[in-house]
């Protein structure tokens, strides 16, 4: 019998398209490694990953065979629900220079799979798209249409004069 | 681990306002409060998906800022009161109520003096502006700390009948430059302690701290040598016990942390009130009383004794800081030797070892101390040195070797000698060897200053041993000062 590290799953994205990995490469995703845990017999059964295609899945699977050898998250950073830092390493930042519809389809992915740390990157890097910009700016980015009047648009200036300037 | 992922896969084209809610809450947990602001003008939708994390954890440093949000929180509704029915399909779980409310966590509010000229502050002002943060909000946290000269804003919070709810951690920096006189400070009728303790100006308090000689932390000395040499014990009390009648100090019983640091009017009076009346402050976990010049180890000795009697059972961090003896003091050695032949029950050391034991971290800086300040060693033969190894938790970084100790379940304890070994016959190496037998999962650092000597002993381990300006010179962290 393979050891755990040259074991290897199946899985099957949303498109039916069954895609084969190292286990230690898919167990970044806790919702592979627990559905692995429940069935007891990795590399027979194909895992479905229901919500997420092809194109995601391997991308997704490529952050995660750069990552498989990375320590267990911390738990520190939820002490604080709001996070200091927007840095993103070198890797993780070209890893997401990709367009927008696929940058949103990862977070997705990575928040079904439960990928902790590439939520956080996809979050991150989404954070830095808004950051520093002015609505205007912002719609412009995201290509959504301003649904405010000039008058609400004053009240909301007034209403949150007090997080100006911080 | 979403709930709302599945039918928000469902979906082609994406953008922020696709994802699930609680990825939403996670990219704005990235953002500033003024960041969020800004998406609150993207759209509609988008406004009111940012009012719980705009409005969930606010930082104040201006009075205009508080002002704008008592204004905003007086407001009795939303611009916007409901999603749209295509955001709606993402978040269907979610109430337009859920949303609209502005359920404020924690508001820390921190205003100096000294950047707040424009706009002076009013008690009775002040007071109503908290009163709406608290009614905005169930059970609010309310940081409150005050830097440079607000001496009459609580001397006006004081004497009127409106209090502070839900402010649960107070900081008083009353100190720095151009600060008011400390005799106006003590005007005749008020005194700083009864509107901190009395429990009528701040009801819920729970965590205070104290310094009224700067004007915030980061003016305080950078080492503990330089804090307890700037404003050295005074022999002679500047000020008279005035035996002015105190409110007794009710809030006393909901305080959980109390740090007076950098004080110079903490009497033996006010330690007296604090501790030794029939209020007893139950809740009470960590005591620091740093760097106090009024108080004095011979002048004192008695209080002290008794604040040390009262406080080490009850307490889990106590720390402990006396100011240095001032220079050409040589004889307050002599009269401490006397004091303590004639009331040993009082000696500080003494008190220390017998009600010292069981408290969880112990930090010491006396200008005298003595190895009575340690249990007898046993009869019991120390372990053989051979199988004894050096302590297995790394010694830097020291910022956090106190914490890194209780959390292996070791005591901490510390102990700063300024001046003097006060017993008579007894040497810096009679306490060496003692600290190196206290007992087990024990750790002892013992400093003297004027032998430039320190070193650290954990029970089961060789001591380690280095110059004392490795404790007594190191810079501080900010929250250390």
């Amino acid at each position: 019998m393979a050891s755990e590290a040259e074991q290897t799953v199946k899985l099957v994205s949303s498109d039916n398209v069954e895609i084969v990995t190292e286990r230690k490469v898919a167990e970044r995703s806790m919702l592979i490694k627990n559905m692995i845990e429940d069935l007891g017999a990795p590399g027979e059964e194909p895992i479905p990953i229901m919500n997420v295609s092809e194109a995601v899945l391997r991308k997704v699977l490529e952050w995660c065979t750069h990552h498989k050898n990375d320590p267990a998250p911390s738990q520190d950073d939820d002490a604080d629900s709001r996070k200091k830092t927007t840095d993103i390493e070198d890797w993780d930042q070209k890893f997401m220079q990709v367009d927008q519809e696929m940058l949103f389809e990862i977070i997705l992915a990575a928040n079904y799979m439960d990928i902790k740390a590439l939520l956080d990157v996809g979050c991150k890097t989404v954070a830095n798209m808004i950051k520093g910009k002015s609505p205007e700016e912002i719609r412009k980015t995201f290509n959504i249409q301003n649904d405010f009047t000039p008058e609400e648009e004053d009240q909301i200036r007034r209403e949150n004069e007090w997080a100006e300037d911080r | 681990m979403s709930t709302d992922a599945e039918l928000t896969m469902a979906t082609t084209k994406k953008t922020f306002m696709d994802l699930p809610r609680e990825v939403f809450l996670m990219i704005c947990a990235y953002l500033t409060p003024k960041d969020l602001t800004r998406l609150a003008h993207f759209s509609k939708d988008c406004y009111l998906a940012v009012q719980q994390p705009l409005y969930e954890h606010i930082d104040i440093t201006a009075i205009d800022e508080l002002r704008s949000l008592v204004w905003t929180l007086g407001r009795w509704s939303l611009i916007v009161s409901h999603l749209s029915a295509k955001q709606r399909q993402h978040w269907q779980k979610l109430t337009d109520a859920q949303l609209c409310a502005r359920d404020i966590k924690k508001v820390t509010i921190l205003v100096d003096a000294a950047t707040n000229t424009k706009s002076p502050l009013v008690g009775v002002d002040f007071a109503r502006y908290i009163g709406t943060i608290s009614r905005a909000s169930n059970n609010v946290n309310i940081e409150l700390s005050l830097h440079g000269k607000w001496t009459m804003l609580l001397m006006q919070l004081s004497s009127s009948t409106s209090s502070l709810p839900d402010v649960k951690r107070l900081v008083l920096c009353l100190g720095g430059e151009g600060r008011a006189p400390v005799l106006s400070v003590r005007a005749p009728n008020w005194d700083v302690w009864d509107t901190c303790f009395s429990g009528s100006t701040f009801p819920d308090l729970k965590e205070i701290e104290i310094d009224t000689l700067h004007g915030s932390p980061a003016e305080r000395p950078e080492t503990l040598k330089a804090a307890a040499s700037a404003n050295r014990a005074s022999h002679i009390s500047r000020y008279q016990e005035d035996g002015a009648v105190s409110i007794p100090f009710y809030g006393l019983r909901k305080i959980t942390k109390l740090s007076i640091k950098h004080n110079d009017l903490l009497t033996t009076s006010t330690l007296g009130n604090l501790f030794c009346s029939s209020i007893i402050p139950a809740k009470l976990t960590h005591l620091e009383i740093v760097n106090c010049p009024m108080l004095h180890q011979v002048r004192d000795y008695e209080d002290l004794s008794i604040l040390l009697q009262r406080g080490l059972p009850l307490l889990q961090h106590f720390r402990f800081h006396l100011q240095r003896n001032p220079r050409g003091a040589e004889h307050l050695l002599a009269a401490y030797y006397k004091d303590t032949a004639e009331h040993p029950e009082w000696h500080l050391c003494n008190v220390v070892r017998e009600l010292g034991q069981k408290i969880k971290s112990l930090d010491l800086a006396l200008p005298f101390a003595c190895n009575r300040m340690f249990v007898p060693r046993t009869k019991q033969a120390p372990a053989a040195l051979a199988e004894r190894d050096w302590p297995d938790i790394a010694r830097e970084p020291y910022e956090t070797l106190r914490e890194r100790l209780l959390s292996a379940g070791y005591k901490y304890r510390r102990l700063i000698c300024w001046d003097s070994v006060c017993g008579k016959n007894h040497e810096w190496q009679d306490m060496l060897d003692l600290a190196d037998n206290q007992g087990d999962m024990m750790s002892w650092e013992i400093v003297s200053n004027r032998d430039k000597t320190a070193s650290w002993h954990v029970s089961g381990f060789l001591p380690m041993s280095y110059k004392s300006s490795e404790v007594l010179k190191r810079e501080l962290p900010l929250e250390g000062r």
